[in-house]
């Protein structure tokens, strides 16, 4: 690996590839493109080979096989994921912000004692240094951040990038660490899988979303109302779903599902990022909000300034003429 | 006398006395237990304006003011049976001190004293169609909240025992009478008392085909018998409800003075945590809430008026104020006896009592208003929340709005300095009063500039006001929700933090009076900041806009069209007696004006008080009361106007009119929109689209 | 057990934050200050554990913003000992930084459980809770939502969350500092009767500033607010209006039936 190049750690749990570890890989192509380098995938599971055809976009894919890395702990992640970066020194390693991704970025900058930029949007080589717009302050501002020292480790968005159709060299290398994992501190127990839900929300076509504005739990009918006339489903933002008023099942966000639906209709959702992430690459966006300025409206394709009390009923009943 | 016969060879005088010197000690001691247990309680202190306080017992105990303009049926019923009884009170003393006294010196009975005697034989009779009158209510009719328990049955059945046995001893007295002047016998002062009742038993006894000696035997042992009925309902007396009569004027004598709505202060906290239940569970009620249950007389009033109760809530003033007696009555003699609480039994606040009970009220007033012997089940209902709030027993929502309230003074957690957005546009900016020194500071409260419809009408009356001339100010982003509901849900230390808060800006600013849009508002401000340092006069926008009509300084040039009903808001009208300037209002603005039935101090609540407004909405309740109160105006022929004076009576009812889809037949509308509509302003109408 | 509970404040968002003259920081002169709300669930965590049974809580925190009334609320809620802490400079240091001063003052109270909010809204740089565990030379697992006692003595069972609901358990041996997300309840009100009881009678131990550590720094070349939503159609009218009109949008996209 050289200076030039940039590694993301590609996210696997469950057996499943991350939909970010693609959009890792786009933001890496866009970087080492403009570096000179190539794009490193650093696989860390047991068996990891066979995810390498979905990791094409890579150059190099990096298979680092321990038993110990088949289920989640921080502490043998970090090691492995420390001792790769040590040794080949990339220009930056991109960490997805998710659950293991807060835990790895910060813990593997400190070991390193290398910079971390979190709430990646865009980056940019800037001559020696790298340019990172990061997201803060719930979404609502951004900064510009240089970042002189090398390698530098950048948690990024999930959703501020879209995966990329372009194919790297695809090459697969298998790597042993030097030094033993451990994992006696913190040791995986079991998955906790959620109750199984009445349906499945990411299977919808058409979902009504609630949020906070819509205030009392009686007023969930509405929902329904709406949800049953288009012959969709109810889902829900965390603050509602934390009031007990619909399962966890139901809740869109980044501890929720993360759903891709024909149409997502959000009913009193102020558009906080945990949420966006869990429904932007939704076909038709329609938010209804009393706050005119309220992030929803960033992502939505139409919007109504109104109470949700108020339009929803006209909606359901303009429907049902139609 | 009866008295002056002989068993086991003692006078009968000598029982007598000896049974009623039994009964009046064991009576004694109950009714020192009972003290004792009050004594228990917090303190408060009620014995100022004795002269009122004596006033209003005479008013409404004496002459049953209350009763008298009370429920059908009973509002002649109960004073008569009373009444009676005071009659018979004085019957009775002489009763027994001419019994005991009889073998030895003679002291006139009832029957014997002109005008006394034949009061007391009306009552016996009128009294006994009052307990006709009110079994058939209680039993037939069967009001809701009015219990048929044992004790009432009991206490019925001995009333009436003691009137019948009354006119048989009258009419056995009677015919002895007779027998004896035919025998020459002396008589005592018999036959100049006209005693018509006893003369009728008499009468128709006799008719009946019994001898005279019999009616004779008849009556001593009727004698007996009431001497008897009356010594055991001495004993009976202070374990069952009917001790209301006891205690009734008492707690009619220590209701609260000067103004409705009072609170006493929280209990003091030491700062530690509190493991578990304390040591003595009444210490947390003032003596006078203790009071309440030994006053109660289970008449179910409180329940009958309760808008929540209504509404088919769990909520039950009556049963809030029974489950107190009960807890009382339970714990106190244990506590007396020094027994500890039994750790095993369920908790009172929140366990007998349940939560939704507890959080229920509305605060609205209608029960304690109505309740003939002073009852005060709000403050009861609040000194339980306040044990709730301790314990964190909130729910999410509830918990929310109070952290806002802490954070940024208002509840609808937006910044203090949006406070006064809507006011954005105005063409001539509102002046502040920190700044410039106005007359009257309009203080507006979180709804009237949080909630957009209330947003909508401030701005017009802000235009209103500034037509009519008014030199008014605001307090900006000074100005703190004034806690009236905090207070009423139990955070008393929110309360105070607010007030403070609020009267730190008010001292910034210069001000002669304060008008506040929120009825709740000036509840607070006009009686329970003065101990913060509050010294204006508090008015309501709608005095100020009446005022400002009768001097001529605005004027209405439309005449508007429709027909209009008034909703009284409880913390105006109920609370602090202000009924007509806003009636006076809508007459000005031509609109016709009609009278729901339950109007003025008998207006419907819209449930939102209280901190109701911040509460999930209680499952299983059938009809919302704000929608009973809306189906109440539509059920009025042709009315298009439902005119509100409070900004949470308007999204309220605004929220029922949709809910019953009557948009287009009847139109909820502020008294500040409509004088807006009748001065015709040339200036815009500053609509909002939020 | 011995826990220790970090607590911070941090800028209210509920107004806009001002940008300073050089565009590269915030001037928080006018801005209000709010508990970090995650800290406020590590708070709620760590007095659910000595409810629990046999746990003390200590409260670290930096003298800023409104932190003394947090700190008396924890008082209030249970907290033991609470550690405040000077400020050198006017603003805390970026979390990297911040990580040694707290890594000084909990190192002395030899915790078995550090919780501290997995993250707060003003970090640009990582977040304090792993830094801290670092720092401290312990490990760290964070999103953390649950926190019961281990079956085995010296550990305790956490989950941590992820997408879709789900959660993993994990077996941890202490001492552990931990990311929390979310207590296993909402946090507890306090009354403000109580927290203003515990102002009288609580005693925080006061310590001296201490100069944060240097560690590799990123600069902030420009702080600005993203483009406000111009993104979406906005849709005007009456109720009636907006709903016929939606309506059709959604017939034309083939999605009524």
């Amino acid at each position: 690996m050289s200076a030039q190049d940039v590694l993301v750690v590609a996210e696997i749990q469950r057996e499943t590839l991350g939909d970010v570890t693609l959009e890792l890989l786009a933001a890496a192509r866009g970087l080492a493109t403009a570096t000179g380098g190539q794009v490193v995938a650093l696989v860390l599971t047991a068996d990891g080979a066979r995810y390498a055809p979905a990791l094409a976009a890579a150059d190099r894919i990096v298979v680092i096989d321990d038993p110990l890395l088949a289920a989640y702990s921080p502490e043998p992640f970090v090691a492995a994921l420390q001792e790769i970066v040590a040794a080949e020194q990339p220009r930056a390693v991109l960490i997805g912000a998710t659950s293991i991704g807060w835990d790895l970025a910060p813990l593997l900058a400190a070991r390193l004692n290398v910079p971390l930029v979190t709430g990646g949007k865009a980056i940019q080589p800037d001559g020696d240094a790298l340019r990172v717009t990061a997201s803060f302050c719930g979404g609502k501002m951004l900064a510009e951040i240089q970042v002189a020292a090398s390698p530098a480790i950048v948690m990024v968005l999930p959703g501020a990038y879209r995966p990329s159709s372009e194919v790297g060299k695809g090459e697969t290398e298998r790597r042993q660490l030097a030094a033993p994992l451990s994992d006696a501190a913190v040791r995986f127990d079991q998955w906790v899988l959620p109750a199984a839900g009445d349906l499945d929300i990411t299977q919808q076509e058409i979902l009504v979303a609630v949020g906070r504005g819509i205030q009392q739990k009686d007023n969930l009918e509405l929902a329904e109302g709406l949800a049953q006339t288009l012959g969709g489903a109810v889902c829900a933002s965390r603050p509602v779903i934390d009031q007990g008023w619909l399962p966890p099942t139901r809740q869109v966000g980044k501890s929720g599902m993360t759903v891709k639906p024909r149409c997502f209709i959000a009913l009193g959702i102020s558009g906080a990022p945990e949420h966006i992430e869990g429904m932007k690459d939704s076909d038709l966006i329609v938010a209804v909000n009393t706050d005119p300025k309220a992030p929803i409206f960033d992502v939505a394709h139409y919007g109504v300034v109104a109470d949700v009390l108020d339009l929803v009923p006209a909606l359901t009943e303009a429907l049902k003429r139609s | 006398m009866p008295t002056e016969m002989k068993f086991l060879g003692v006078y009968g005088a000598v029982w007598l006395a000896i049974f009623a010197v039994a009964a009046t000690a064991l009576f004694v001691r109950r009714m020192i237990q009972l003290i004792r247990i009050l004594a228990l309680g917090r303190k408060e202190n009620r014995f100022d304006q004795l002269g009122r306080r004596l006033l209003t017992v005479v008013s409404e105990v004496l002459f049953q003011s209350r009763m008298l303009r009370g429920e059908p049926i009973i509002n002649w019923a109960h004073p008569a049976i009373f009444w009676g009884f005071c009659a018979f009170v004085i019957a009775s003393a002489l009763l027994f001190t001419g019994g005991i006294a009889a073998p030895w010196l003679h002291i006139p009975q009832a029957e014997e004293i002109p005008v006394l005697g034949t009061v007391v034989d009306l009552f016996a009779v009128i009294v006994l169609i009052g307990l006709i009158a009110s079994s058939i209510r209680r039993y037939i009719l069967r009001p809701p909240g009015l219990q048929r328990t044992a004790d009432a049955t009991i206490v019925v059945t001995l009333i009436a025992l003691l009137m019948v046995t009354y006119l048989l001893a009258e009419a056995g007295g009677r015919v002895e009478q007779a027998m004896a002047r035919e025998a020459g016998a002396p008589q005592h002062g018999w036959g100049q008392t006209w005693l018509p009742a006893g003369r009728a038993t008499a009468q128709g006894l006799a008719a009946a085909g019994l001898p005279g000696d019999t009616i004779v035997h008849l009556g001593i042992a009727a004698w007996w018998t009431h001497a008897f009925i009356l010594l055991s309902f001495l004993v009976y007396l202070p374990y069952s409800k009917h001790m209301h009569l006891l205690w009734a004027p008492v707690a009619v004598f220590f209701a609260e003075m000067p103004y409705k709505g009072m609170l006493p202060p929280g209990e003091e906290k030491t700062g530690q945590e509190e493991a578990g239940e304390e040591e003595n569970p009444l210490a947390r009620f003032t003596w006078r809430m203790l009071l309440n249950g030994y006053a109660c007389a289970e008449c179910g009033r409180c329940e009958r008026v309760c808008p929540v109760a209504t509404s088919g809530a769990k909520l039950s003033p009556r049963q809030v104020v029974h489950d107190v007696k009960e807890f009382v009555l339970h714990e106190g003699v244990a506590a007396l006896a020094g027994r500890s609480p039994n750790g095993q039994q369920k908790e009172f606040i929140g366990g007998t009592v349940v939560p939704e009970a507890i959080w229920g009220c509305a605060t609205c007033y209608a029960c304690v208003d109505k309740c003939p012997v002073r009852n005060e089940h709000v403050a009861l209902i609040v000194e339980m929340r306040r044990k709730l709030v301790e314990q964190g027993r909130l729910d999410g929502t509830l918990q929310e709005t109070l952290l806002s309230l802490q954070r940024y003074g208002n509840s609808q957690s937006k910044s203090p300095r949006k406070r006064f957005e809507w006011a954005k546009d105005l063409p001539t900016a509102l002046k502040d009063a920190r700044k410039e020194a106005v007359e009257t500071l309009w203080f507006l409260g979180d709804y009237a500039a949080f909630h957009p419809s209330s947003m909508r009408v401030s701005r017009l009356l802000a235009l209103v006001f500034q037509a009519a001339g008014l030199d008014f100010g605001i307090l900006g982003d000074g100005e703190q929700s004034a806690g009236n509901d905090v207070r009423r849900l139990g955070e008393e230390g929110l309360f105070e933090m607010l007030a403070e808060k609020n009267m730190k800006a008010l001292g910034k600013a210069e001000f002669q009076r304060i008008v506040t849009t929120d009825p709740h508002t000036y509840h607070a401000l006009k009686h329970e900041y003065g101990r913060f340092g509050l010294d204006k006069p508090v008015l309501h926008y709608s005095e100020v806009l009446d005022d400002l009509l009768r001097t001529g300084k605005l004027v209405l040039k439309r005449r508007l069209e429709g027909r209009a009903v008034y909703h009284d808001p409880c913390y105006l009208g109920r609370y602090n007696g202000i009924y007509e300037p806003p009636r006076r209002i809508i007459d000005a603005t031509g609109l016709h004006r009609l009278e729901m039935p339950r109007n003025r101090e008998n207006s419907f609540c819209c449930g939102a008080g209280g901190g109701k407004i911040w509460m999930q909405e209680e499952q299983g309740v059938h009809e919302r009361p704000a929608l009973l109160r809306i189906k109440e105006a539509l059920e009025m022929p042709g009315v298009t106007h439902f005119v509100v004076a409070c900004p949470k009576d308007l999204g309220m009812f605004q929220d029922a009119v949709k809910t019953v889809g009557a948009e287009n037949r009847i139109r909820v509308v502020d008294l500040g929109e409509l004088v807006y509509e009748a001065m015709d302003l040339s200036t815009e109408v500053l609509e909002s689209t939020t | 057990m011995k826990i220790t509970v970090v607590v911070r404040q941090i800028p209210d968002l509920i107004e806009p934050l001002e940008i300073d003259s050089s565009g590269t920081a915030f001037d928080l002169g006018s801005a209000s200050f709010i508990v970090n709300e995650s800290d406020d669930h590590a708070l709620e965590q760590a007095i659910l554990l000595k409810e629990a049974g046999g746990a003390t809580v200590s409260v670290v925190a930096l003298d800023f913003g409104d932190i003394d009334n947090t700190l008396y609320t924890a008082a209030a809620k249970g907290a033991d000992r609470i550690i405040k802490i000077a400020l050198a400079d006017e603003t805390p240091p970026p979390p990297r930084a911040a990580a040694a001063l707290y890594a000084k003052a909990i190192q002395p109270l030899s915790p078995d459980l550090v919780l501290i909010g997995v993250q707060a809204h003003d970090e640009l740089d990582g977040g304090l809770s792993p830094f801290l565990a670092a720092a401290l030379g312990l490990p760290y697992v964070g999103v953390i939502c649950g926190v019961k006692p281990g079956a085995e003595q010296g550990t305790i069972s956490v989950c941590k969350e992820f997408p879709g609901a789900v959660m993993a358990r994990l077996n941890v041996k202490l001492p552990v500092v931990l990311g929390i997300v979310g207590a296993e309840q909402p946090p507890r009100y306090v009354p403000v009767a109580r927290v203003r009881a515990a102002m009288k009678t609580t005693q925080f131990e006061e310590q001296e500033a201490a100069t944060a550590a240097v560690g590799p720094a990123v600069s902030i070349c420009r702080l600005y607010p993203p483009a406000s939503g111009s993104h979406a159609e906005m849709l005007a009218g009456s109720e009636d209006e907006v709903a016929a009109r939606i309506a059709e949008i959604l017939a034309q996209k083939g999605l009524v039936k």
